[in-house]
């Protein structure tokens, strides 16, 4: 049964997917923002830090106001890296949220994955406590309301005897001590960041932790041009002597502001609690029923033969090499269940099909891929469509797309070479493999292993013998159907233009010989010859 | 021609994005819709009158962890004071004071905003102990705080009440 969560991540798939496919046009899937949203916000960090130190050369706790304003004043320096601190931290902002809504929606949250996400959501409080400090560091009309705010809701809580909100009310000036703790929690709380950032990649193998150079250097080149061009405004300095009758908001950093200012601190705390509850409980809500949970990868020691590649191929490390127990030399693979996400990239990976999901592995493979052939039986001018039932082949209905036989996998990765030898050395026209973008893989890295393994020799590799001109690899997001079209018509026009001229050779050989029809290789029911 | 249009809406897609960080990283929003003013009253009051403070003993001292070895042991909550705003002769606000914290022994505090059309007003505001209801008559009640004042209070100003550096009676200020 669906339910209406799962109803719901299903639509905002689909969106994410269409305004994938946008700016893989505008951008080309490798530079698209949309699959990087997690290297760009630490990309973005490494931006917040280099123009933080500039600016915490200037500021003064004893004037914090006045500092800042003098920073501003250096129009040649000071306004734009200030501004550029402003609008990388605003940038950092939307693309933890994409990041986050991106592995919400495609259930990226619960089981080995629960640590990433919960570190991912310590990490975005953190960030945004890094920025309601640097607001109130300003101590201009905004930093103003939202320590007041602060104040308000932690003196709802019953354990301080005089309340904060004391300190705002300008029986005094601000003490030195308010502005410093400021400073310190501005700069001691990115340490906090680099130590859950360690955790949140901790299960991942190979990291990337940096989007590709030029779109690293196109963010940095847009945002400092934003900033030279509207440079952050600084808003008035607090008084508390006056009412301020609006506010320069920072929506991305302070959007509750105006709701909370119109509750009771009590409901803050209860709707906050409430959100950050669910946030966090989200590897217990958005994880499957048990019996629809993809079980862990396996490991038959019979046939593995302790080659290693399955534990270099692995994406989330979830495979170690053991001393054998069975009388044989060597190494043999263990799979932990803990950390297996069953991706079922390993499958691809074993040369001697001894890995994998259950189901999924390449023995288990070359049976699907038999009773396929045996049922369909692709004529030598027809192709198969490989898709990824994750990407594009999720959009994919019924048995044939636009005359192509489709064969689905639950992701490219798990392909194992030999399926794709099975269907050419059989006599299909070809084999046309459509793969999700490279940075936008379910599995992270079934899309790079999978090529490589197609057609430069990573194990488990493409034999030799197989006519690499009746292959074909393609990267293309899940909503590119048009995409798709093209690529497939010119192939399958190639797969013609071959199948023709066989025939014609064909034509020949039977003048000169003719082979009685019993004898010979009845290959759409698999039997190879 | 393709790729120049590709090349243009990709500018296009990145100046609308950079626009909107840049807007909604400073787009202004209604604080506050009245034109009111604020009388803020805002003291706090660490009272020395509290319940008993017998002496103790050095029996009685020893029993006790060293840093909280005082010879005055005063035990009890602190006494409550009645809190009275009048504006314009009228009764405004009337509040019973007791002391902070769960056991009421911290010191009290008063924290209130009140809000105002803008005007002139007469501020009367008196700050003084309860009397107990064991308290014979004639008993030293301590000094009362108090003050009584003619305030012009503008549109979205705040006025303070609090007490001064020098007397610690209360006074009228603008806040700092
Ligand atoms: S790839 Fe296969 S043979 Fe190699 S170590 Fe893994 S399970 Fe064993
Ligand atoms: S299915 Fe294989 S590759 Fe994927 S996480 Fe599990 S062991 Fe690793």
């Amino acid at each position: 049964m669906v339910t209406p969560v799962q109803t719901a991540f299903g639509m905002l798939g689909r969106g994410l997917s269409r305004l994938d496919h946008v700016f893989d046009r505008l951008y080309g899937s490798r530079y698209n923002p949309l699959y990087q949203s997690g290297p760009i916000a630490v990309a973005l960090f490494v931006v917040l830090l280099v123009t933080g130190i500039y600016l915490l050369l200037f500021y003064r706790i004893g004037a914090p106001y006045e500092s800042v304003a003098r920073i501003d004043d250096q129009v040649w320096t000071g306004r734009w890296i200030r501004s550029l601190h402003r609008y990388a931290s605003d940038a950092a902002v939307i693309a933890i949220a994409v990041h986050g809504v991106r592995m919400l929606v495609r259930g990226r949250s619960w089981g080995a994955r629960a640590l990433a996400w919960v570190s991912g959501l310590v990490l975005t409080g953190i960030f945004l406590l890094i920025g309601w400090t640097g607001f109130v560091m300003v101590w201009d009309v905004q930093g103003e309301a939202l320590a007041r705010e602060g104040a308000r809701f932690l003196d709802a809580l019953p354990i301080f005897s005089e309340p904060i909100s004391r300190t705002f009310a300008g029986e005094q000036p601000l003490p030195g001590a308010f502005f410093f703790l400021n400073y310190f929690l501005h700069i001691a709380l990115p340490l906090g960041i680099a130590l859950f950032l360690y955790l949140h990649v901790s299960r991942l193998a190979r990291p990337k932790l940096l989007p590709p150079r030029r779109l690293t250097w196109a963010l940095v080149a847009g945002l400092t041009a934003l900033a030279v061009l509207w440079p952050a405004d600084l808003a008035p300095r607090a008084d508390p002597g006056i009412i301020p009758e609006a506010i320069p908001l920072n929506w991305f950093y302070n959007f509750w502001l105006p709701i909370t200012w119109r509750m009771p601190a009590w409901a803050v705390w209860l709707m906050g609690g409430g959100f950050t509850a669910i946030a966090f409980l989200a590897p217990l809500w958005t994880r499957p029923p048990k019996r629809h949970r993809p079980e862990a990868s396996w490991v038959n020691e019979r046939h593995c033969v302790g080659c290693e590649q399955c534990f270099f191929d692995c994406p989330y490390e979830a495979i170690s090499m053991m001393p054998r127990t069975d009388g044989r030399d060597g190494l043999v693979a263990k799979v932990n269940p803990a950390l297996c996400v069953s991706c079922g990239i390993c499958s691809g990976s074993c040369a001697p099909m001894g890995v994998g999901p259950p189901d999924r592995r390449g023995r288990d493979q070359i049976d699907q891929v038999r009773s396929f052939l045996s049922e369909r039986s692709p004529a030598s001018d027809e192709i198969v469509l490989v898709v990824c039932g994750l990407g594009v082949g999720g959009r994919l209905n019924g048995e044939q797309f636009q005359g192509a036989w489709l064969y689905s996998l639950d992701c490219v990765g798990n392909l194992h070479t030999s399926v794709v030898e099975f269907m050419v050395r059989a006599g299909v026209g070809g084999v046309m493999i459509a793969s999700c973008p490279e940075r936008d893989c379910w599995n992270r890295e079934g899309p790079a292993w999978t090529e490589e393994r197609l057609f430069h020799g990573r194990e488990a590799e493409l034999k030799e013998r197989v006519d690499r001109e009746r292959v074909r690899y393609l990267n293309i997001g899940a909503a590119d159907r048009g995409g798709l079209l093209v690529q497939l018509r010119e192939f399958q026009d190639q797969a013609r233009e071959r199948a023709a001229a066989d025939r014609e050779e064909d034509i020949e050989i039977d003048t000169e010989c003719e082979i009685p029809p019993h004898e010979e290789p009845d290959l759409k029911r698999g039997i190879l010859p | 021609m393709m790729e120049l249009i590709r090349w243009v809406a990709g500018i296009a897609v990145l100046l609308a994005v950079a626009t909107i960080v840049g807007a909604l990283s400073q787009f202004p929003v209604a604080a506050e819709d009245s034109e009111d003013a604020i009388l803020r009253l805002s003291w706090r009051v660490r009272s020395q009158e509290v319940g008993e403070c017998p002496t103790r003993g050095r029996d009685d001292l020893d029993q006790l962890p060293v840093h909280m070895r005082n010879p005055d042991a005063c035990v009890g909550p602190l006494p409550a004071y009645d809190l009275q705003l009048r504006l314009n002769g009228e009764l405004h606000l009337e509040q019973v004071v007791e002391g902070g914290g769960a056991r009421g022994d911290r010191p009290l505090y008063v924290l209130e905003d009140i809000r105002l059309p803008p005007d002139t007003y007469r501020v009367e505001v008196t700050f003084e102990r309860r009397p107990d209801p064991g308290d014979d008559e004639g008993i030293d009640m301590g000094r009362a705080l108090s003050v009584d004042t003619e305030a012009s209070m503008g549109s979205r100003t705040v006025t303070l009440v609090t007490r001064a550096g020098d007397t610690g009676n209360l006074e009228l200020r603008r806040p700092r």
